[in-house]
């Protein structure tokens, strides 16, 4: 009802229709997010394949939260649709689609301050319905030993980095087949950044699909073979991320050179 | 020397029924920051339909342990059961409200139990059959009934089981989880919406047995029983922080504590102008001094917008 009429800069994307692979796992169409009547994503389109490594990226305010928490059903749309295997999700409730696979890692990491760390990775797995977690937890705790030094200590006190690879190991422990991360490198040191790369590479690895978002535009495009540019709430550019990266307006705007 | 002992009985009796109440106040309170007026009235539908059920059970001849089970079972259902349905069409529909909304929903719905209840029950106070034949012994010079003793077991294990099942549990991690930040719980597939009508569901169960508790120990129910009652629980919330599980437990204890010793004494400080018909007074001074005083409670965490 409230959708608006397809903008002219669509037809940029929609050719394309931003998609890295045929038969997507995850299909998006004119997505509208609107607060008390602003529009944050004014018709948005993609489309992401089984398995894929992409990324949204785009400045301050442009829209990217707002698509992964639309995506995630932390946001009511205002119009559009979401496919996620075929099957619409937008009218879920979070829980429900985070039991279907998919897993938001918020901007801001979201712990749980007053669990431990252990009972904040355990609970990533409400969302798998019964199965066995205990393989997940212990790749977690191999992959990240920082976590398992730090099993009974309250996730409030853990560092900013500490606590993003909890917030991450907490995603891997619901074992999803869409992970969307939202800023993972937000305020963290460089070191800690590639340790947190390394840790989503080798949940890609495993066959999951990464929907990335950064600021960092360098980093992202580096880590993800398809790209989209999110500008004002449009998708204003796609395309395959090292293309991307060496496109001009991309260059200029978003990478600093 | 006697009656300190014997206000020190009856105040951890007193005490622990008033903490099995807190307890639903403070979880609610914890879990969705709304002061759920209405709780107290649950403690009256537990005793008054509790005696209903027992009087029915034992007109129809069954023996007194198989109707106190029955009418036990038969309270905590219908509580817990209207404790959920005052959730979901009560207080659900106005989760992102301002809080004033719920709040003075939660004074409506009280109003309404306790109209309804006057409408099933009458106005009258409702007596006990004297079937309850308790067994009272000298301790050291204080009597002591079995019945109180079975209150304060009955409380003590209902309360290690609750902490065990908040504290050990995948359900207690979601009911701490959803508590700390119900968004990211939704977004770890925890059913959010569930979570809080359980905690409903363990609250106003508690309550039937608190008011079960009072029927048997004071003998009679009222359908405006709950009013008080419901006050001075929620002062013992208070007490030991609202939001705080073992906090409300630490309160209640306290408050019967102080209002069973400072009852017994009264009339002695006071040269005889106050009696122990005073003792209600107590709660409040309690309540006032807290949040003068210390409004995170004992066992609060400080943050302003506790309390
Ligand atoms: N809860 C909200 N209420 C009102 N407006 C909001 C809300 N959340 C986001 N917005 C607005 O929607 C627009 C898009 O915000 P969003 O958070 O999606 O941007 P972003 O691309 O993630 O930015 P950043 O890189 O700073 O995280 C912004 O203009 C923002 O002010
Ligand atoms: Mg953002």
């Amino acid at each position: 009802m409230t959708a608006l009429p397809a903008p002219d800069d669509r037809a940029v994307t929609d050719s394309t229709a931003a998609r890295a692979v045929a038969a997507p796992v995850l299909e998006v169409r004119d997505l509208h997010v609107s607060y008390g009547g602003v529009a944050a994503l004014k018709g948005v389109d993609l489309a992401v394949s089984a398995g894929a490594r992409v990324c949204v990226i785009g400045a301050n305010g442009a829209g990217k939260s707002s698509l992964l928490r639309a995506l995630a059903g932390l946001e009511p749309l205002a119009g559009g649709s979401i496919c996620w295997r075929g099957e619409r999700i937008d009218h879920l409730p979070s829980f429900e689609r985070a039991r279907r696979g998919i897993s938001l890692v918020p901007e801001g990491r979201g712990v749980f301050a007053r669990l431990t760390v252990q009972e904040n990775i355990r609970i990533g797995g409400h969302a798998r319905r019964g199965q066995s977690m205990t393989t997940d937890i212990d790749r977690v705790y191999s992959l990240m030993p920082r976590l398992a030094q730090r099993r009974t200590q309250l996730a409030g006190t853990l560092s900013g980095g500490e606590q993003q690879m909890l917030a991450i190991g907490r995603a891997m422990v619901a074992a999803p087949e869409l992970l969307l991360l939202d800023e993972p490198s937000m305020g963290l040191a460089p070191m800690m950044v590639q340790t947190i790369f390394e840790v989503i590479a080798g949940i890609a690895q495993a066959g999951v699909t990464i929907l990335l978002v950064e600021q960092n535009a360098r980093l992202a495009l580096r880590s993800t073979t398809w790209a989209w540019v999110l500008d004002g709430g449009r998708v204003l550019l796609s395309g395959d991320s090292s293309g991307l990266a060496d496109d001009p307006r991309v260059r200029a705007a978003y990478l600093g050179d | 020397m006697d009656i300190f002992i014997q206000q020190l009985v009856n105040g951890v009796v007193l005490g622990s029924i008033y903490a099995l109440v807190a307890l639903g106040y403070t979880m609610v309170y914890g879990i969705l920051g709304l002061i759920n007026f209405a709780h107290g009235d649950l403690v009256m539908v537990g005793a008054l339909s509790a005696l209903a059920l027992l009087k029915v059970c034992l007109a129809v001849g069954l023996g007194l342990p198989a109707s106190l089970a029955l009418a036990t079972l038969g309270a905590v259902l219908l509580c817990g059961g209207l404790g959920v349905l005052i959730e979901r069409v009560a207080y659900r529909p106005l989760r992102s409200a301002p809080k004033l909304a719920p709040l003075i929903t939660a004074i409506g719905v009280s109003i309404l139990i306790e109209y309804g209840a006057a409408m099933i029950w009458s106005k009258q106070y409702l007596a006990l059959p004297p079937v309850i034949q308790s067994t009272t012994w000298q301790l050291a010079g204080a009597a002591i009934t079995d019945l109180q003793v079975a209150i304060v077991v009955m409380a003590s294990v209902l309360m290690a089981g609750l902490l065990w099942l908040i504290r050990a549990t995948p359900l207690g991690v979601a009911m701490r989880a959803t508590e700390q930040n119900a968004e990211v719980a939704g977004l770890m597939g925890i059913d959010t919406h569930r979570v809080i009508a359980i905690t409903f569901l363990i609250g106003s169960g508690l309550a039937a047995l608190a008011g079960i508790m009072v029927l048997l120990y004071y003998g009679v129910a009222h359908y405006f029983m709950g009013f008080m009652l419901g006050l001075k629980a929620f002062t013992a919330a208070v007490l030991g922080g609202i939001g705080s599980v073992p906090g409300a437990m630490l309160g209640g204890l306290l408050l019967g504590l102080i209002e069973s010793l400072g009852a017994g004494y009264v009339g002695e400080l006071t040269g005889g102008v106050f009696g122990s018909n005073y003792r209600d007074v107590f709660a409040f001074i309690v309540l006032i001094l807290v949040l003068v005083l210390r409004p995170a409670g004992l066992l609060g965490t400080a943050s302003g917008e506790r309390a």
